[in-house]
């Protein structure tokens, strides 16, 4: 019998399926926070429950699919600003550069226990990162 | 928990209501049910033999039932199936993912 939390932070493709299987099952999550770009609303070691009864909303930390792996970033343009499902961005607090672009798809699930819904935040983020692609000369919100 | 302490092979087991068995990517896991969710940190891995027992604590099989169906089933010295069924049943109890209860019959005795 081997825990399993020695082998999920090794295995990305792994640690989805079983994320995605107990959410479909049991529609909340519970885990340890690692790393600290969501600092200082999540901090390592701290504890948060992912849910996926409602869908994400501008502002949401939630728990997304990135090609480095799984992230709880919060959702800088998503609905209810975003027209479609594509298209969304999600942005680490402590980051200076939003993440790519994602489906809505990426999006697993959302922080519900601590809650840290933080529109205001998420907007300034989002006018930020359109305020640079102005001044670039390319607004590139779908890469 | 020590090895002086392995069950008897006449104790029944039954699977605890906070412990749920799930099937991910070819992997049997044992999942943690917290507060209306899944503990993602306290997750445990089976291989085929643990799997093999999980599914027979149903808390009517005794373990003697379960160490012969495990010669059966794997083709092993009865020594040996009885030391991996020790081992694993006192593994499942220091995590408290199973409970001893009556055998089936007992409360007319």
């Amino acid at each position: 019998m081997t825990r399993v939390s020695e082998i999920l932070p090794v295995d990305p493709v792994f640690t989805e399926a079983v994320l995605r299987d107990c959410l479909g099952a049991f529609r909340r999550v519970r885990f340890r926070v690692t790393g600290e770009c969501m600092g200082p609303d999540l901090v390592p070691g701290q504890v948060v429950t992912v849910s996926c009864e409602r869908p994400p909303r501008l502002g949401d930390v939630v728990l997304v699919r990135q090609a480095q792996g799984l992230r709880l970033h919060r959702l800088v343009f998503g609905p209810p600003l975003a027209l479609s499902g594509s298209g969304w961005r999600t942005k680490g607090d402590r980051l200076a550069v939003l993440d790519p672009p994602i489906e809505a798809g990426d999006v697993l699930g959302t922080v519900v226990e601590p809650r840290r819904r933080r529109i205001g935040m998420a907007l300034h983020a989002c006018a930020r990162a359109l305020w640079g692609r102005l001044r670039a000369g390319s607004l590139g919100w779908r890469a | 928990m020590t090895e002086a302490a392995a069950p008897s092979l006449h104790l029944v087991f039954a699977r605890s209501e906070r412990m749920v068995g799930r099937r991910v990517a070819d992997q049997f896991l044992l999942v943690p049910i917290v507060s209306r969710g899944a503990d993602v940190d306290s997750l445990y891995n089976l291989n085929r033999v643990g799997t093999f027992i999980w599914e027979r604590l149903d808390g009517r099989t005794r373990g003697g039932d379960i160490v012969e169906a495990l010669v059966e089933r794997f083709e092993v010295e009865r020594g040996e199936a009885e030391a991996d069924y020790r081992g694993f049943v006192v593994s499942l109890l220091g995590i408290r993912a199973i409970e001893e209860v009556s055998p089936p019959g007992s409360e007319l005795a």
